[in-house]
């Protein structure tokens, strides 16, 4: 009996062990299928322009010319891409704060409060939410050319203002964390209705408001269609936009060629701020997943 | 209990009633777009006393060139104070020109001025957004100014719709290093290209004479211009032509087949990583482009110093005497939008831009290998001769007397994008697989033939 | 659209019923303000503009229904569609499996230094769309990419991957790069919220963790699984940047009707067709809405087994 068990205990623990490698060894093919090509992003970003074409993609060669690469990428063309940079950083911020902010007013209203047309915009909400916004896009010009806000940056910061998807993830998030007695109460206290929300409802929203946030930035961030159309002076593109204009400049005979070198130092820059962002703001917003996924 | 959702049902027919004026605002007047300007009355006198006099004129100006005209634009704004130019750069010229339709769509934002190359302004020349400035005046004391052939170059029909700024003549890039290596000699004709390139592929697989780009149909359609076989002609602002079953085009058809069949040429995207890096490694020995791809092989390659040649391109038939060339580059144009009393100074900075002293200095300044169409600039370089130190020869020459073969007698379909999606849709394919080439143009034509119909062209086959 | 159900019924009894709270329209104005701006009236807009059509010579006329009759039978908007679902079969169920293979192992608690796979897992996700096709790009290119040289190590002869029908394989391993690691989230978060009682008792009775997960893990997060199909509907129908991106790489191969968006995009911009492209954009959000509506009832019913 004790040996038997003894050996089944020792069986298991070799199967563990078996099992563990294994375990480890797909989970880090699977990583590796993730950085690869960020690896050779970073390595790019350490060569010139020729010693991408004669060296190894995921190796240096022979003269890292990392820091020159940096100092040229923001200073090729006046420094055009440090605009880039910062347009999409205010973009980012100023339609990715505002959408989330708006969603989360109304979510909350919808989440705790009966009013008037509740059930409506809650239905369209609903509705709309699987309309891909580039399927609007060419409509939206046409529109925001009529009155005069194509060229600003005001066309891409409205349509991205509005983000049926972030609602729709706030009333869940509202309807699980906010106790309604707990607003009930504040009201018989003589709280108004500004106060509570500021005061009780926004501190338990927050795990909520930062994963909206974060999906929001990344949507503006990465957007490409919307700027592209709205935008007609290359000093207001964000990064997607820009990068892709040298990229097609390197082929293109009326323009300065741009070298590849930049352009990939570029697009490596252009990662960094998101990446930051994520990995410092994680337990946030996996928390307000989590939170989110029990309705889900 | 009716209407619950008053606040709702006010806003949504607020906006929709909106919505619909500014429509009908927008469709209102749109046939008056609809057909090619017949022109504005601008005298000479009047261009010529825009530069003295002293009222103040604002003017937009949208060029992909920015980084080379800025120099030159500044340039004249010290020289003419009172002619304030709002100098945007819109990226590249396929962008541009999207944003350029959008504008006149939209009727708001419009430029006073736009670069174009010489095969993309046309379609907004006969949709009338571009002005027509002809007149017997103006015909007759700047035609002399520029290059005969970039002076047809920016007429459509009898109409004139822009100034030429440079001339981008095709030359042929030739790694002679590698030809040498196999025993062989720079091809001057397109049969000795085809015997080379055939030795060259028997006796090293992995080596291609040369390439067709499949991105647009301009390198493509440019053997059929060398071979003065055009494969189709602009007859006025609404009617083309369309001749891509032709006899002389069918034999370049044929001939360009047997190429692609025998690893003489290979179809193949040259805007990628990939093709860049073949170009290093001398996958394709020759590079036939316009002259601005010469700086831009030293610029991007100054490992392969000394190996490149550079040469006429190939000609047709036998004699290398006869070759024909063609020639790509840009030209500056109006908006028919402009303000009559803005276009007299707008046409006096363009004449300045593209044919002043100064400015072509400002030019030569801003990037050594611009090569202007101003006939002043062309007599003044042609008798310098400079080495250039990348290929070890004087390759300005080469261009100037590939820009005196240019075959003029070629004109560009009024609508380019449209034409090059056909073109990747249907003949690329053809270019770059086993796919038979006649079978593609086949079925390209009818394709055009419909476009051009549906808006509103007439076409001839 | 996901539990619509509960949002309309069970909340009742969440918020007060007893009076209603006008001041709520307050809150929701900035939104419906930019709802409005930014997704209706260009819906109605665009209908409209369906009803005409503008020529290079000639101008614009009303035609009633010609662009959307047309537009049901353009056979190369239905070719776009066909691709794209052929490329939703080949991407969609290879991504969430991978999402759902890394999410179960990271919930096993046998991986050491959990953090790090996890956030690395997720680092594609902050990548635009333009730039992994760039990347990708390469990593596929024949000869010099990744997959050529290591081909080339074993004397294999390299496919060229950016041609033919294999492009789409191409397109569809970029979005499993970029959205593994986001599905993979999706699914951990709702797995740490099972309550371990559940599955406490059956590691005691010696179930291995396959089994647990199978069994017992899976049908808790049905309901994330349905919802990141529907992402992924979605997602395939917008299908855009990634074959844009790659058509210069490979022009000969993505048509300008590759997808149903980049159809449009090329109506308008190219083709100067923008009436057309209207219309067509009209029938693509349809098409998406009802498929989004099959997959939502199947996946509610699935989820309710």
């Amino acid at each position: 009996m004790r040996n038997s068990k003894h050996a089944s205990l020792l069986e298991l623990t070799i199967g563990q062990k078996i099992m563990s490698i294994i375990l480890h060894l797909v989970m880090l093919m699977m990583v590796l299928y993730c950085i690869v090509p960020l690896v050779w992003l970073v390595m790019s970003t350490t060569k010139t322009n020729e010693g991408l074409y004669s060296s190894p993609g995921l190796w240096f060669a022979d003269d890292n010319v990392f820091l020159q690469n940096i100092v040229n990428t923001f200073s090729f063309q006046n420094g055009i891409y440090g605009r880039w940079l910062w347009n999409t950083l205010m973009y980012a911020v100023v339609a990715g704060l505002g959408s989330t902010l708006f969603a989360t007013f109304a979510g909350y209203a919808i989440a705790t409060m009966d009013f008037i047309g509740r059930k409506w915009l809650l239905a369209t909400t609903l509705a709309f939410m699987s309309i891909p916004s580039s399927v609007i896009t060419v409509p939206l010009y046409l529109l925001y050319s009529q009155i005069g806000l194509v060229g600003t940056p005001l066309a891409v910061i409205i349509p991205q203002l509005s983000n049926a998807f972030g609602l729709y993830l706030m009333i869940i998030y509202a309807q699980t964390s906010i106790p309604i007695p707990l607003i009930e109460a504040a009201r018989l206290d003589g709280a108004n209705s500004w106060t509570i929300f500021w005061r009780i409802a926004f501190p338990l929203l927050s795990p909520g408001f930062v994963t909206v946030l974060l999906f929001s930035l990344v949507g503006v961030w990465n957007n490409y269609f919307l700027p592209l159309i709205m935008l007609s002076d290359t000093k207001d593109y964000p990064l997607t936009v820009g990068l892709n204009v040298w990229l097609k400049m390197t082929s293109d005979s009326a323009q300065l060629s741009v070298p590849n070198n930049l352009i990939l130092t570029g697009s490596f820059i252009a990662v960094i701020p998101l990446i930051i962002a994520f990995v410092f703001l994680q337990k946030f917003w996996q928390s307000g997943l989590s939170a989110g996924s029990v309705k889900m | 209990m009716n209407r619950p959702q008053s606040a709702f049902h006010r806003i949504t027919t607020a906006a929709l009633t909106s919505v619909l004026m500014l429509s009908v605002g927008a469709c209102g007047n749109s046939t008056s777009a609809g057909n090619a300007s017949s022109g504005m009355d601008i005298k000479l006198s009047d261009i010529e006393h825009a530069l003295t006099s002293d009222n103040d004129v604002n003017l937009t100006m949208w060029a992909s060139s920015y980084e080379y005209l800025k120099q030159s634009v500044q340039a004249f704004e010290e020289k003419y104070p009172h002619i304030h130019i709002d100098f945007v750069n819109p990226g590249s010229q396929s962008d541009m020109m999207i944003k350029f339709q959008n504008a006149v769509t939209a009727k708001k934002g419009i430029p006073d001025i736009l670069q174009f190359g010489y095969d993309s302004y046309p379609q907004f020349a006969v949709s009338g957004s571009l002005l027509n400035f002809k007149s017997e005046e103006i015909e007759k004391a700047w035609a002399s100014k520029y290059s005969p052939s970039t002076w047809q170059a920016v007429h459509v029909g009898q109409g004139l719709y822009g100034l030429p700024q440079d001339q981008a003549p095709i030359a042929m890039y030739s790694r002679k290093d590698i030809l040498q290596e196999h025993g062989l000699e720079i091809p001057k004709t397109w049969d000795e290209f085809y015997e080379t390139g055939k030795k060259l592929h028997e006796a090293d697989p992995s080596k291609y004479m040369g390439f067709i780009d499949v991105t647009d149909s301009k390198a493509w359609s440019t053997f059929y211009r060398q071979a003065s076989a055009p494969l189709w002609k602009v007859e006025n602002t609404s009617e083309i032509s369309l001749s891509t079953d032709s006899a002389q085009a069918r034999k370049v058809t044929a001939f360009l087949q047997k190429c692609l069949d025998d690893g003489v040429l290979k179809g193949v995207s040259n805007a990628t990583d990939e093709f860049m890096r073949d170009i290093n490694a001398g996958k394709y020995v020759t590079w036939i482009d316009e002259n601005w791809r010469g700086g831009l092989i030293e610029k991007s390659y100054p490992s392969l110093a000394g190996k490149y040649t550079v040469t006429l391109p190939p000609a047709w038939g036998d004699d290398p005497q006869s070759v024909k060339t063609a020639s790509g580059g840009s030209m500056l144009a109006l908006s028919a939008a402009i303000p009559q009393e803005k276009a007299a100074a707008a046409l006096a900075f363009m004449d300045w831009l593209n044919t002043s002293e100064e400015s072509i200095e400002a030019f030569q300044n801003s990037n050594g290998f611009f090569f202007m169409a101003s006939s002043k600039f062309q007599q003044e370089a042609a008798k310098k001769k400079t080495i250039d130190e990348f290929f070890g020869q004087d390759a300005n020459s080469v261009y100037f007397e590939s820009a005196n073969k240019v075959n003029a007698d070629w004109s560009y379909l009024p609508f380019l994008s449209q034409l090059n999606t056909y073109f990747t849709d249907v003949i690329a394919p053809a270019l770059s697989d086993d796919g038979d080439l006649e079978d593609a143009i086949n079925a390209f034509q009818p394709k055009v033939e419909d476009f051009a119909q549906k808006q509103g062209f007439t076409v001839n086959k | 659209m996901f539990k619509v159900h509960s949002l309309h019924h069970d909340n009742r009894k969440q918020y007060s019923k007893d009076k209603k709270q006008n001041i709520g329209i307050i809150y929701c104005l900035p939104y419906i303000v930019v709802f409005m701006l930014g997704m209706i009236i260009p819906m109605i807009y665009s209908i409209y503009l369906g009803f005409f059509q503008t020529r290079m010579i000639g101008g614009s006329t009303f035609v009633g229904l010609d662009n959307y009759i047309q537009a049901f039978s353009d056979h190369q908007l239905w070719d776009g569609f066909r691709r794209v679902l052929a490329y939703f079969v080949i991407q969609v169920p290879v991504c969430l499996m991978l999402a759902l293979l890394a999410a179960l192992m990271l919930d096993s608690g046998r991986i050491k230094h959990l953090a790090v796979p996890r956030i690395l897992l997720f680092l594609p996700y902050a990548v635009p769309s333009v730039i992994a096709a760039l990347m990708w790009g390469y990593i596929c290119g024949q000869q010099y990419g990744l997959v050529g040289q290591m081909l080339n190590i074993f004397s294999i002869p390299s496919p060229d991957l950016l041609s033919g029908q294999i492009v789409l394989f191409v397109i569809a391993n970029i979005a499993t790069w970029t959205f593994m690691g986001y599905n993979m989230l999706i699914y951990y978060s709702a797995l740490r919220v099972i309550p371990i009682e559940l599955y406490e008792s059956a590691r005691v009775d010696g179930a291995s963790e396959l089994r647990i997960a199978w069994s017992i893990k899976i049908p808790q997060i049905k309901g994330a699984i349905v919802m990141t199909v529907v992402f992924s509907v979605i997602g395939a129908l917008q299908l855009f940047n990634e074959p844009n991106t790659l058509k210069a790489i490979s022009p000969e191969t993505i048509t300008s009707y590759y997808t149903p968006n980049m159809y449009t995009y090329n109506l308008a911009f190219a083709g100067q067709n923008i009436n057309y492209a209207a219309a067509a954009s009209i029938v693509i959000g349809v098409i998406t809405m009802i498929l989004v509506a099959i997959v939502k009832i199947a996946g509610d019913k699935w989820e309710q087994k």
